[in-house]
């Protein structure tokens, strides 16, 4: 697989590229006044500038370190700005407009977000003078309302100056608060607060309680604490409490702290007895990362053993000072307790305590003399040990998802700092082994994969800290594991985890068998996709013996009985593929294994089980081998292991389906032979084609297929053929989906049957209409099937009346415009129908030599009728229906002019002009509509298709509201603007014609709305585009036109349409200012004018005033009428107010005209 | 958070560096890697699997991969979670023979995306070898002049006596460190604040 396919998250980015554009939206986004308001437009155009900014900060979040050479211009400039702002309120002492300070607190704080703020916060000013102006604006700020990131980035300010080492009390005014109190005071207040301004005033507190000036205060901040802690009543502040405790003693000395460690001891079990504080994650977290760092703090450092050496040591002194004398320190008393505490911890329902947990438990062994830290360890394995018993009997319950996973987990982090030794290694291996498989359903959501996830870290570490020789035993098992989760694993995070855990090992320790071989076949991209990983990657690596049954087994002991159905179908697949690779041994196998598990009451066990049985037995069916057809032939008995009633209980149809399956995979005229003996497997096909489920239907139908192979299932076929007209739509799609699937070559007579029978149901006016959309469609996919058997129908002379009523049902389907509360639904039965067009005419067109007479299946004139409405679909509006056509069209061309027979025989006409829309140099397709349709309305010229294309144009454009311009509108009025006035030599086709063409298909349609509408916006479209009215200077087309005109205005005030009326009215309006028109627009307009519909009113005033600027129908009236036209209320005046001003109206035009 | 968050945030925090030797066969690409880590380097048989060793190098830990000749191991070259910081490119000095070769395979594999932005760092070996081409000759046969993708250095060396070993990955380190890890670069450290 080539790596260079995956894209998307997949980019690395190696360098700050956006660097540039950054700086410039940073130039001008500082290029403002922070002390002025900014006007609404300017505040718009800042804000949309720093989304630009964070935008590009956010590309950059996972590798944000590559900021780091540019990060002083990228934050200095900013925070000098917000600088200047200080300390003009410090000068003035008046606080101006705070809008854009606000905005550019929010950019630094989008820095801290991608950098982290420790990073961030160094390029921060940071001289004795700008704590006073700092604290000055924070203070003034704090008195009114402010955006919290302004407030954060001040925190962080002032934490970073608390850092420099000036005396506090410099900065104290006589008779006010000491600076340190205030700085105190906002710190804890802030301290409470649920944002982010607690992160920072937590930071800006450690840093001023580690001050030698401050010391004295420690006390009373412990006080304050206790106190917080007790009331119990506010989580924040005591979260804020412990983030600050958390601070100090990651930043101070043992020895600054060494006074209130059994205060903060007392704290943390203070805490632990609020169950209102324990219920948040966070406060436990917090609990869990301190508990971890008081461990530590008392413990010394000591120096891993060193499995790493440094380049530059190599004049050969061997580097094995690490593995020195172990001095049995004193271990503090309360290690026992924290560890304790930890462990608990570890088995926390939320991820991050575990994980902190995790990680202090690791951190604390570092420091431990090694017997020591293998007791940790061995505590912490030892919460395997209650699941002992379940794993044994593969039963991993959800709940215990929490304790596996903190476990798993730290033993990664133990793995990672080479903390795993001697005997313990087997255990942590054998156990993660198992946590690798921890993949369970509870309810709706699947439970395990954090589980997975840690088990393939700690394989991944082992290989990074262990030496060749303790993990030699290991080698085999966890490569076979390894491998089969990297392939096997339902997410896809799980397979590259383990398929990095794999290289690692194989990099590392060079133990693994085929390491490199299989490596290539499980990278990192092969296993992104699952089917990838499981119809490819496995039995690539199963062609390794080494690995071939461990895959085979994990396939059935884990993957067929997975929760999820999708995995079932997949493992099955995947078993097939892997005993292909030797079939006679493997094959038998598995299915005498698998058919074992057929009484199993676990529905989910039996459904895999069934699946692949199915897919051996079609795998032993492609062979003649008779050891593997008699095991096939047990696989077809296997079945009568499977009561009928369970299959058609409650949720049985998922085994229904797979019975189905395995039936038609098995079937053989042994199989037949078995008679009284086999499964009542006929029966339980029926059952199947009857269920409601459509995928059940599919299996039984492929089944009925193999069936009709070796059984005449002509018996079957005539009662179906007679339940089909009154059974219910759902066993009409069962029995439809049969009938097209039945091979027809052993059962001829049957033919006839069923075609009739389809091809009555999709009949407008036969009695045996079917009137369910679905039906019908599972019908016409079906005739197409069966029309597509070899020798079944095309060149079967007798046959030639069934083929000819197929040609006439296409037409039938062309035409269906259903709709229902799911929109155009009649465009599922014409995409079919175009199917079965565009499959049928090339396939008469390929086999034209075997018939014997050909023009007798297909007339010319037939296939030109075929075509035309071919067409008309392909100008519909659906994009999907258009592009159906063209690839039908393309087929059944190519098929006409790859034979010569039938080139011979069928002239297409204007095959050239076809061609051509098929075959677009630029491989664009018709659905584009912008390129498609100016090139499709040029075959209008051609009478032959002109009818159909005009049909399906003008309903094309009728779909579109009234005034937008579709691509087929503009297109048709394009061409139309081009065409003579009348006929003329060299030119066949003309205005007139068209318009006169449009009005007759109109007048066909008047009676019914939804087709008479859109003829009626098709013509608005020519007149709105100044197309028609040039026919007004021939004596013909201002004939049409007036026909036109009186036909739109026609009964104007009987017609209940709305849409009706409204584009009639556009029609008149748009038609009115040539003066041939007018005198007959006058009365209509009146009508329409004073109509009972106040939108006809309204819109009527309104088409009138735009057509009365642009053109003279109100003559010299102009500002009279429009002034009529604007001032009248036509949406809610009276009647007596609006009559006369509509009668004004209509008089000033009729003046205009003479 | 998974593993391959934790391999890639790893990555940052320990300082590691990923560092691809390559060349053509028996360019002496795993001498050069066994002399460093101080193994007996008479026993070297063609490299046929691939090999991780990591080093300490000050305050950076190197993981060096020799892939041998491995072609189809280039996928490994970059993935989601490691990418190839730097290339070290190893020459056999003395085959003045498949120079030509060699500067193809090199200038096809300057072309790969994966290796966008790598530093390259060309270690002459064999220079203990009498009639080995001088760097001068090697640059001039291998055209380095005209790559422009890269970040390069060429440096005679030779695994036998160690010549030039730590000097080469002093270069190649410290120049992808200022691509990476440059807040602690001392150029960083020259402008930051305390």
């Amino acid at each position: 697989m080539d790596p260079s396919d995956a894209s998307g998250d997949d980019r690395v980015i190696s360098a700050f590229e956006k660097h540039d554009e950054f700086v410039e939206l940073l130039t001008a986004f500082l290029a403002v006044d922070l002390l002025a308001e900014p006007s609404p437009a300017e505040q718009l155009a800042e804000d949309r500038t720093l989304t630009k900014l964070t935008a590009i900060l956010d590309e950059y979040q996972e590798a944000a370190y590559l900021l780091d050479p540019y990060l002083e211009e990228l934050v200095g400039r900013p925070i000098e700005s917000v600088r200047s702002y200080a300390s003009h309120v410090f000068q003035t002492g008046s606080l101006g407009p705070t809008t854009r300070l606000e905005m550019l607190a929010k950019l630094i704080y989008w820095y801290t977000k991608t950098r982290g703020y420790k990073t961030i916060v160094r390029y921060f000013p940071h001289e004795t003078a700008d704590f006073a102006i700092a604290l000055g604006l924070l203070t003034r700020l704090l008195e009114t309302v402010i955006q919290w990131e302004v407030t954060y980035v001040l925190l962080l300010w002032i934490s970073l100056i608390c850092m420099l080492p000036f005396d506090l009390t410099l900065f104290d005014e006589k008779g006010k608060t000491p600076v340190a109190t205030t700085l105190e005071i906002i710190g804890l207040n802030q301290l409470s607060k649920a944002g982010k301004e607690r992160d920072a005033a937590a930071v800006l507190l450690s840093k001023l309680y580690i001050r030698k000036d401050v010391a004295d205060r420690t006390g009373i901040f412990f006080t304050w604490g206790s106190r917080t802690v007790q009331a119990a009543d506010d989580v924040y502040s005591s979260l804020g409490f412990l983030q600050v405790i958390s601070e100090l003693l990651k930043g101070g000395t043992h020895a600054a702290l060494s006074g209130y460690l059994p205060d903060i001891r007392e704290l943390l079990e203070q805490i632990k007895a609020e169950p209102i504080l324990m219920k948040n994650t966070l406060i436990r977290k917090y609990c869990s990362k301190i508990s971890g760092r008081l461990a530590v703090m008392q413990l010394p450092q000591r120096s891993a053993p060193k499995t790493v050496r440094s380049i530059r040591m190599e004049t050969g002194a061997q580097n094995h000072e690490g593995e020195a004398e172990e001095l049995d320190e004193d271990v503090p008393e309360t290690l026992d307790e924290h560890i304790e505490e930890l462990v608990t911890f570890l088995q926390d329902k939320d991820t991050v305590v575990r994980y902190s947990a995790a990680k202090g438990l690791a951190r604390i062994s570092e420091r431990l003399p090694s017997e020591f830290a293998n007791q940790v360890l061995e505590t912490i394995l030892s919460l395997y040990a209650q699941y002992e018993e379940a794993v044994q009997a593969e039963d991993y319950v959800p709940d215990a998802e929490g304790v596996w996973q903190g476990t798993t987990l730290a033993c990664a982090e133990f793995a990672r700092r080479g903390l795993v030794r001697g005997e313990q290694l087997s255990s942590v291996l054998d156990w993660t082994s198992k946590a690798l498989l921890f993949d369970i359903r509870k309810g709706a959501v699947s439970v395990g994969s954090n589980v997975r996830d840690a088990a393939a870290y700690v394989m991944w570490a082992s290989a990074r800290s262990q030496t060749v020789e303790p993990m030699r035993p290991w080698a085999l098992p966890l490569a076979q594991r390894l491998v089969s989760v990297s392939v096997f694993d339902r997410e896809i995070t799980i397979r590259r985890a383990a398929s990095a855990a794999f290289q690692e090992n194989v990099g590392r320790l060079g133990l693994f068998p085929h390491g490199i071989d299989v490596l290539k076949k499980i990278d990192f991209y092969a296993v992104s996709i699952r089917r990838h990983a499981f119809e490819i990657a496995a039995p690539e690596v199963a062609e390794h013996k080494e690995y071939r049954d461990t895959l085979l087994n994990h396939l059935e002991t884990v993957t067929l009985r997975h929760w999820d159905p999708q995995m079932r179908v997949l493992a099955a697949n995947a078993c097939r593929r892997i005993c292909e690779l030797d079939l006679a041994s493997l094959g038998p196998a598995l299915a005498a294994r698998q058919e074992r598990l057929l009484p199993n009451p676990d529905s989910s066990v039996v459904h895999g089980a069934l699946l692949a049985l199915a897919n051996v037995a079609e795998s032993m069916g492609q062979t003649s081998d008779p050891e593997l057809q008699s095991a096939r032939l047990q696989v077809f008995r296997s079945i009568l292991k499977i009561p009928i009633r369970r299959l058609q209980s409650f949720r049985g149809e998922q085994l229904l389906g797979a019975v189905c399956a395995v039936l038609g995979a098995s079937i053989s005229h042994a199989a037949l032979d078995l008679h009284s003996m086999g499964p009542p497997w006929l029966e339980i096909l029926e059952i199947g084609m009857k269920s409601r489920d459509e995928l059940v239907q599919d299996a039984a139908a492929a089944a009925w297929s193999s069936t009709s192979s070796v059984l005449n299932c002509k018996q079957y076929v005539e009662r179906w053929a007679k339940e089909f007209l009154t059974t219910t739509p759902s066993n009409q799609r069962g029995i439809a989906k049969v009938f097209g699937k039945l091979k027809y070559a052993s059962v001829a007579p049957c033919v006839g049957i069923v075609t009739e029978c389809l091809s009555a149901a999709v009949t407008g006016g036969d009695s045996r209409f079917n009137s369910t959309i679905e039906v019908r469609r599972d019908c016409f996919i079906a005739l197409r099937l069966i029309l597509c058997q070899d020798g079944v129908i095309i060149g079967s002379d007798d046959r030639i009346e069934i083929f000819r009523v197929f040609l006439r049902v296409i037409h039938e389907g062309l035409r269906d415009y259903t709709t229902d509360q799911r929109g155009d639904v009649g465009s599922w039965i014409r995409l079919e129908a175009l199917k079965a067009l565009g499959t049928v005419l090339a396939r008469i067109f390929q086999t034209c030599t075997e018939l014997r007479v050909p023009l007798h299946w297909l007339a010319s004139d037939q296939i030109h009728q075929l075509l035309a409405v071919l067409l008309k679909q392909g100008v519909e509006r659906l994009d999907t229906v258009r592009d159906k056509a063209g690839l039908q069209l393309a087929a059944i061309l190519s098929a006409h002019s790859h034979n010569a027979a039938a080139t011979a025989t069928w002239k297409i006409e204007a095959e050239e002009a076809l061609t051509e829309l098929c075959n677009d140099e630029e491989g664009r397709t018709w659905k584009e509509g912008s390129w498609f349709f100016p090139k499709v309305v040029r075959l209008l010229l051609i009478p032959t298709y002109r009818t159909c294309l005009l049909e399906g144009l003008v309903f094309g454009i009728g779909s579109k509201t009234e005034s937008t311009l579709g691509p087929a509108g503009k297109a048709l009025s394009d061409f139309a603007a081009e065409l003579p006035i009348s006929k003329t030599d060299e030119y066949t086709f003309s205005l007139n014609q068209l318009g006169r063409d449009l009005l007759s298909l109109a007048k066909r349609d008047a009676n019914n709305n939804s087709h008479f509408i859109p003829y009626l916006q098709t013509f608005l479209v020519l007149l709105q585009a100044d197309v028609l009215q040039t026919l007004v200077e021939d004596e013909n087309g201002k004939a049409f036109l007036q026909e036109l005109v009186s036909l739109a205005g026609r009964n104007a005030s009987r017609i209940k349409n709305v849409q009706r009326i409204i584009v009639s009215m556009n029609i008149i309006t748009s038609a009115a200012p040539n003066p041939a028109i007018t005198p007959m627009a006058l009365e209509p307009l009146l009508v329409f004018l004073t109509h009972p519909i106040p939108r006809v009113r309204a819109e009527t005033a309104e088409s009138l005033y735009l057509v009365a600027q642009t053109s003279e129908l109100l003559g010299e009236n102009e500002d009279r009428g429009e002034e009529l036209l604007l001032e009248t209320p036509w949406l809610n005046g009276h009647e007596s107010e609006l009559k006369p001003a509509a009668e004004q109206i209509v008089q000033l035009i009729r003046e205009g005209v003479e | 958070m998974g593993l391959l968050t934790i391999i890639r945030k790893n990555r940052y925090k320990e300082k590691e560096m990923r560092i691809l030797f390559l060349g053509l066969d028996n360019a002496g690409k795993t001498t050069i890697i066994k002399k460093i880590n101080g193994e007996d380097i008479m026993q070297v048989s063609p490299t046929l699997g691939f090999n991780i060793k990591t080093f300490i190098h000050g305050k950076y830990t190197l993981n060096i991969w020799d892939v041998g000749g491995q072609r189809s191991l280039r996928p490994y070259w970059r993935n989601y979670f490691e990418q190839t910081d730097g290339l070290v490119w190893v020459v056999d000095s003395a085959d003045r023979m498949r120079m030509p070769d060699c500067k193809e395979e090199l200038f096809s594999l300057l072309t790969e995306d994966r290796l966008a932005g790598a530093s390259l760092l060309i270690f002459a070996n064999k220079q203990d070898i009498k009639g080995a081409l001088s760097v001068k000759e090697i640059n001039e046969a291998l055209a380095l002049g005209s790559i422009k993708s890269h970040r390069y250095r060429i440096l005679p060396c030779s695994a036998v006596t160690g010549e030039n070993l730590v000097e080469g990955f002093d270069w190649v380190v410290d120049d992808i460190a200022s691509r990476l890890y440059y807040s602690s670069t001392p150029a960083a450290a020259a402008t930051k604040p305390p």
